[in-house]
């Protein structure tokens, strides 16, 4: 797994929920920037959330007192685009990418409500890798845009 | 500086005075913050009485997974007491794709027109 390019828009926050908003504040704009469309850009958003979410929720203390740093990188696949979100946290070692859930619900009485951001994380995401790398987890996650206006 | 959470209601009556429909209108980021600050409100207008519920998602412009819990456990409350949610979402594609990739269209029904979600409520 290839480290972040130097140059790429990178963020580090404590992960509260406070500093939620603040990193969909971070990454809507350099999306934005770098003309990520709407669409890819609020999915992204969302899988950015739902990881922060779980750590804050699911995190040991050293969740609280190391930064999680993120960062944010183009590549250009023909005529796609590919935003892909790199994000590094301290906690004990833990792959989002390896839970699996059940069937989707059939009736109201069957959908459990636990488990969904990590499914709309394996749903939204078109590229998804996790790797832990000496004492920190490191999660990649991608998604595709056509570059055509 | 984002849009935060709001909720409102607004209940259609009957002639005798009693409710006929209650339509529960959230708007802006259903986050972890948002949901703060709503969802016992939630709660309070949809799971308390078996009414027919209208949940207007159409100004939502992030519905993250604790929303869509919050949705769920109400959704689920007023089904045991024998009312009935139905979803509003008009046009608001993120949203509806959110709501798609967890099944949750399947067990509650979602509509994209205010007249046809009164039409399903009520029936």
């Amino acid at each position: 797994m290839a480290p972040p390019h130097p140059d790429a828009p990178s963020l580090s926050v404590q992960p509260s929920p406070l500093e939620l908003r603040r990193c969909s504040e971070w990454l809507t704009q350099h999306c934005q920037i770098r003309a990520v469309p709407p669409e890819p850009t609020g999915k992204l958003d969302l899988c950015l959330n739902e990881v922060l979410a779980n750590l804050i929720d699911h995190g040991g203390a050293a969740e609280f007192t190391s930064p999680v740093d993120l960062t944010l990188e183009l590549a250009d696949c023909g005529d796609r685009g590919l935003a892909t979100l790199t994000i590094v946290d301290a906690g004990p070692a833990f792959d989002p990418l390896s839970v699996s859930r059940g069937p989707l619900p059939r009736t109201l009485a069957e959908a459990e409500p636990g488990g969904l951001g990590l499914l709309l994380v394996h749903r939204f995401m078109d590229e998804r890798s996790y790797q832990r790398a000496g004492d920190r987890n490191v999660l990649k996650l991608g998604v595709y845009f056509s570059k055509d206006p | 500086m984002m849009q935060t959470a709001s909720i409102r209601s607004d209940d259609v009556l009957e002639p005798d005075g009693s409710i006929k429909l209650r339509k529960v209108v959230l708007s802006g980021r259903l986050d972890m913050l948002g949901m703060e600050d709503i969802a016992l409100k939630l709660t309070s207008l949809t799971a308390i009485k078996p009414l027919p519920v209208i949940l207007d998602l159409r100004d939502v412009s992030f519905l993250a997974s604790i929303g869509i819990r919050s949705i769920i456990s109400s959704a689920r409350a007023l089904d045991q007491k024998g009312g009935r949610m139905v979803i509003l979402l008009g046009g608001n594609e993120l949203v509806k794709a959110t709501l798609e990739s967890t099944g949750i269209d399947d067990v509650i029904p979602m509509v994209a027109e205010e007249d046809q979600a009164e039409r399903d409520a009520l029936a």
